[in-house]
């Protein structure tokens, strides 16, 4: 019998392509010792394999069951050498050097062996490598090349696993277990690098076989983060698309579009296609680990929904025509000039995108500065992290998180608030779940049962679920405990922080009202489960707060961020590796949507617009007069549409009419405009309000930088050609230099080049050094010219750290007799935001319809059993769920997400905001619910609204 | 902009920062960096037509940002 081995003899690089795989993970040690591997001496760090050692330095030992994701295992028997003074012949993965040590990887023995063991592999595997989809990217295929391996003795008529079966249930990838080789790769990337334990080897001797828990693919705990797929060194996990199209020929280095985490990919196509997304090992966020978004739900780019030539209308009942781009630009400027003429100045302005790069929101906001003349332009962060910003800079003296992602290592307690990150930011939750598994203490402040709180091998020491509305009264409580009982870091509150407030806020948190027992009564969280959490946290010694949206979208948003800050400087958990205050950013550039200066008070890096010195520099350099004072956030941009003040609006990537609050203000404002200017991927619910549609591009075509949740500013570059046929800052440029201010680039470098020159802590960055460095987090300057990993190591970028007083404010929601349960939002793992992207790929196999989480108690008390479709009203509106009736949710509250439409979670939820930033308080709405007669049509849901307008 | 929604938006602001012989102080600073003049202006124009229905602290924010403003 003749092989059809793949004649190439190089080594295997499935991790994808370009990128080598040395079998093991690489060590840290700092202690140098010396080792001799086929004669050629070499100083390699303590701990390092010998399979690594002899990689490293240009010596590839076969391998199968070894990758350097992964700890070694063992198993394969491939990569055995021969070592002096050592009996047999030990494998190189799970041996690591000693000094002196004396290596040979190629003897007559381990040749022989290696080829033996590699002909058992082969007797039971198909022999059609011609034909198989992973030919030519199958390291069997490689490692049977390199044993040289030319027959199998054995022949293929014994007991095999030739006729084994394919799951092909997962809609990305599929598991043909003919050719698995059972190297336990796929389970140890489940458990290792995901997390998630999904998988496991069942059976023993010759019936052992991969098994995801004795269910197909999409029916088991799976959460398709491909971390399997990438791992396998055969087609037995094979992309879908790989197995459609073919093996990709070429590669590009990008960062997704979806969450905060901003994880790094290589587009690799075949030809202009692209044929998959295979996170970057080298990539500073994810360090080759992907979730199921980043890593398959790409379609939509190219889904046939795409709008790709702009379209206008006179009036919102007209139908669209399309028209030509100078057509499109020329009707859009006309208009807003004349708006402006009637109006005022201030009628008109723009929203930005953190869905955008920073070169197209850093334009979009000049453009509203220096073309419309006003600083009416907000961003989207408005209703998710301002408060974020806002608590922040008011305590630490920046607007932004405090560590890298990596930081999580090295954290001994674990504190997630508000947050859920397992679905929202999977790529980081399984950063987290190691260090958990590590042994890493974790404490989770939440309403619902997250994953986070009880999943394999992760139970979180305290699960404080308290009431929606209380996190002010609760984190307070946290602070009483650690300052009543003498668990303030004093040392580092006299040399770090501001005596004046410290001193105030000692004093006020002091007071009774602050104390555990008084919050059980308004949190429901048991005093000796706060005390305990507290003691934990304060004593922990590496402490880190990791938040989220629970945490902003409330009333009292930026009081509980302040409250956050106010305890890790308190216990001194600032300003080093595994401590800090870090927001998990929703979208993948809201960091950078903020940093480029898309709020009406500020400047890009954080400058107040009043800054005289600060605004002269923006003059100067645009030539243009600047407005010296705040311009409109969103919701006064609303309020003033209602009132006629404000006629013209320029939306920029973000459906607010799915995602903002009270949906039918919404409407109202958006129906009060003469102008609504849409630029985005598809036809959305703002859409159906305007005038103008520009269509946009997805991130596959963009050119530009993202900046991810620890400010780390990541290159995006084009995968394919711009389907609408510009790059969206161009566009943004015409339609500047059409409404009469001259605005040119002449690529998406020169305005980074721009953004560079005027603000500081972007000095030293430019596409050119991150193209040479991959990514760098600012501040990147003169003082930190390879960027700042950790902030406030020092000192606080304000100087002092800032106390801030934190009195807990009930929000005016409540729960009362009409509407006795109260309404929290959230996210789910397969779908993003408002599910433009997502909806329009395969990830709706997972999540057709948003649903209602209800409590048992709850359900039984109306009557309503799972799955049954119920009523939920408030006083804002109503709307038509499914029940799904959970044990996530205590009695008395309920969860629902905001991924659809056509549900429209958001038609309830109410006007209600932060104090300080007016970020929607998304988290508390008041509501109640009933049975729903199946045909009946809801009263005040998105799509009877949109279709009455 | 609906007078209510400025008068509920300013109570807010007062009702979420601790009483203090600078609270007004924190209030006015707020209100000049993060509200559109036009806004405090027509703040300005009710609280002063209507100063029985709001704070001490209000009143006094709005007597203090009209003086500068007129300075």
């Amino acid at each position: 019998m003749t092989l059809l081995s793949d004649p190439r003899g190089t080594m295997p690089m499935r991790s994808g392509i370009g990128e080598a795989d040395y079998g093991t993970p690489k060590s840290n040690s700092d202690v140098m010792v010396s080792v001799t591997i086929d004669g050629e001496t070499h100083l390699v760090p303590e701990g390092t394999s010998v399979m690594r050692a002899a990689g490293e330095n240009g010596c590839d030992i076969p391998k199968l069951c070894a990758t350097d994701s992964l700890q070694p295992f063992g198993s394969c028997r491939m990569c055995i050498v021969e070592i002096d003074g050592r009996r047999g012949t030990p494998a190189s993965c799970t041996t690591p050097v000693e000094d002196g040590m004396v290596v040979r990887t190629q003897t007559t023995k381990v040749a022989r062996l290696r080829k033996n063991v590699m002909e058992l592999y082969i007797s039971d595997h198909p022999l059609d490598c011609l034909t198989c989809s992973a030919n030519g990217d199958c390291e069997l295929q490689d490692m049977a090349g390199v044993a040289g391996l030319r027959e199998v003795r054995y022949g293929m008529d014994g007991k095999n696993h030739l006729d084994a079966p394919t799951d092909a249930s997962n809609p990305y990838f599929s598991f043909d277990e003919s050719k698995c080789i059972v190297c336990n790769r796929c389970v140890r990337a489940c458990d290792e690098v995901q997390g998630t334990l999904a998988l496991t080897i069942e059976g023993r001797g010759f019936n052992s076989k991969v098994s995801p828990g004795g269910l197909n693919f999409l029916s088991s705990e799976c959460v398709s983060c491909g971390a399997c797929v990438q791992a396998c060194p055969t087609a037995t996990l094979q992309e879908k698309s790989v197995i459609d199209l073919g093996m990709p020929t070429r590669t590009v280095q990008t960062t997704c579009a979806y969450c905060g985490v901003g994880c790094s990919f290589n587009a690799e196509l075949r030809g202009d296609e692209l044929v998959r997304m295979v996170p970057t090992k080298t990539g500073g966020a994810n360090e080759g680990h992907s979730c199921v978004k980043g890593r398959f739900a790409w379609g939509y780019a190219s889904h046939s929904d795409r709008i790709t030539k702009p379209m206008l209308r006179e009036k919102i009942t007209d139908e669209w025509r399309e028209v030509s781009w100078d057509e499109a630009i020329q009707y859009t400027a006309t208009k807003l000039k004349a708006i402006q003429e009637k109006y005022g100045d201030n009628s008109i302005g723009g929203i930005t995108s953190s869905r955008c790069t920073n070169e197209e929101i850093f334009v979009v906001q000049k453009m509203i500065r220096a073309a419309f003349g006003n600083n009416n332009v907000d961003t989207c962060a408005r209703v998710c992290h301002s408060p974020t910003g806002y608590g922040l800079s008011t305590t630490f003296g920046t607007s932004a998180g405090t560590q890298d992602f990596k930081s999580v290592a090295n954290t001994d307690v674990i504190v997630v608030i508000g947050a859920n990150p397992t679905d929202a930011h999977p790529v980081f939750a399984s950063r987290m779940k190691r260090r958990i598994r590590q042994g890493a203490n974790l404490i989770v402040i939440d309403p619902r049962k997250i994953d986070l709180v009880e999943s394999a091998h992760i139970k979180a020491d305290h699960h404080l679920q308290l009431q929606p509305g209380t996190n002010v009264a609760v984190i307070n409580a946290i602070a009483h405990v650690i300052a009543t009982e003498g668990l303030i870091d004093e040392e580092f509150v006299a040399e770090r922080c501001d005596p004046g407030p410290f001193n105030r806020w000692r004093k006020f948190i002091e007071l009774p009202e602050n104390s555990p027992e008084v919050v059980e009564a308004q949190s429901g969280v048991p005093a000796e489960t706060i005390r305990q959490a507290a003691r934990l946290y304060a004593t922990g010694k590496n402490a880190a707060i990791y938040y989220g949206l629970g945490v902003t979208e409330h009333s009292q948003g930026s009081t509980m961020v302040m409250g956050m800050a106010n305890l890790a400087m308190a216990t001194g958990n600032i300003g080093r590796d595994g401590v800090g205050v870090n927001p998990l950013r929703g979208q993948n550039n809201v960091q950078g949507a903020c940093d480029m200066g898309s709020f009406p008070h500020e400047l890009s890096g954080y400058r107040h617009v009043s800054d005289n010195a600060v605004r002269e520099q923006f003059e100067m350099l645009w030539d243009v007069k600047l407005m010296s004072d705040p311009g409109m956030r969103i919701p006064n941009m609303f309020d003033n549409a209602i009132s006629g003040e404000f006629r013209g609006l320029f939306v920029h990537g973000e459906d607010i009419a799915q995602s903002d609050p009270n949906t039918k203000h919404v409407e109202h404002a958006l129906k009060s405009m003469d102008l609504v200017v849409v630029q985005d991927l598809f036809l959305n619910e703002t859409s159906k309000f305007a005038h103008v549609f520009l269509p946009g591009t997805s991130f596959l075509e963009k050119d530009g930088t993202f900046t991810n949740a620890e400010r780390r500013i990541n290159r995006v570059r084009p995968v394919m050609a711009a389907k609408n046929g510009k790059q969206e800052w161009q566009i943004i440029c015409e339609l500047s230099q059409a409404m009469g201010y001259e605005m040119h680039y002449d690529n998406a470098a020169a305005i980074m080049d721009e953004i560079a020159e005027i603000t500081p802590t972007f000095k030293g960055v430019s596409f050119a050094m991150l193209d040479e460095v991959g990514s760098v987090q600012w501040p990147c300057n003169d003082a930190a010219p390879t960027g700042t990993p950790i902030m406030h190591v020092e000192g606080f970028v304000r100087g002092q750290g800032q106390f801030m007083e934190t009195p807990f404010v009930p929000t005016e929601e409540r729960s009362n007799r009409k509407f006795p349960l109260l309404l929290t939002t959230g996210r789910i793992l397969s779908q993003y935001n408002v599910g433009a992207q997502t909806r329009r790929t395969a990830n709706v196999t997972w999540h057709t319809e948003d649903v209602l989480e209800i409590h048992e108690a709850d359900a039984a008390m109306r009557g309503i059993v799972d799955g049954q479709k119920i009523a939920v009203s408030s006083r804002i509106g109503e709307t038509i769920l499914t029940a799904l009736v959970s044990d996530r949710v205590p009695a008395g509250v309920v969860h629902t997400t905001f991924h659809h439409p056509t549900s429209g979670a958001n038609v309830v939820t109410t006007e209600y905001s932060d104090w300080a930033t007016n970020c929607p308080e998304f988290k508390v709405t008041a509501v109640e619910i009933r049975p729903a007669d199946s045909s009946a049509a809801p009263t005040n849901t998105l799509e009877s609204v949109l279709t009455k307008a | 902009m609906d007078i209510s929604i400025l008068t509920r938006m300013a109570g807010d602001i007062e009702k979420n920062i601790p009483v203090h012989e600078e609270t007004y102080l924190r209030i006015s600073e707020h209100l000049v960096k993060f509200w559109t003049p036009k806004m405090r202006s027509d703040f300005y124009q009710h609280v002063t037509s209507n100063r029985n229905d709001f704070s001490e602290t209000l009143n006094k924010v709005v007597d203090e940002l009209r003086a500068k403003a007129n300075a």
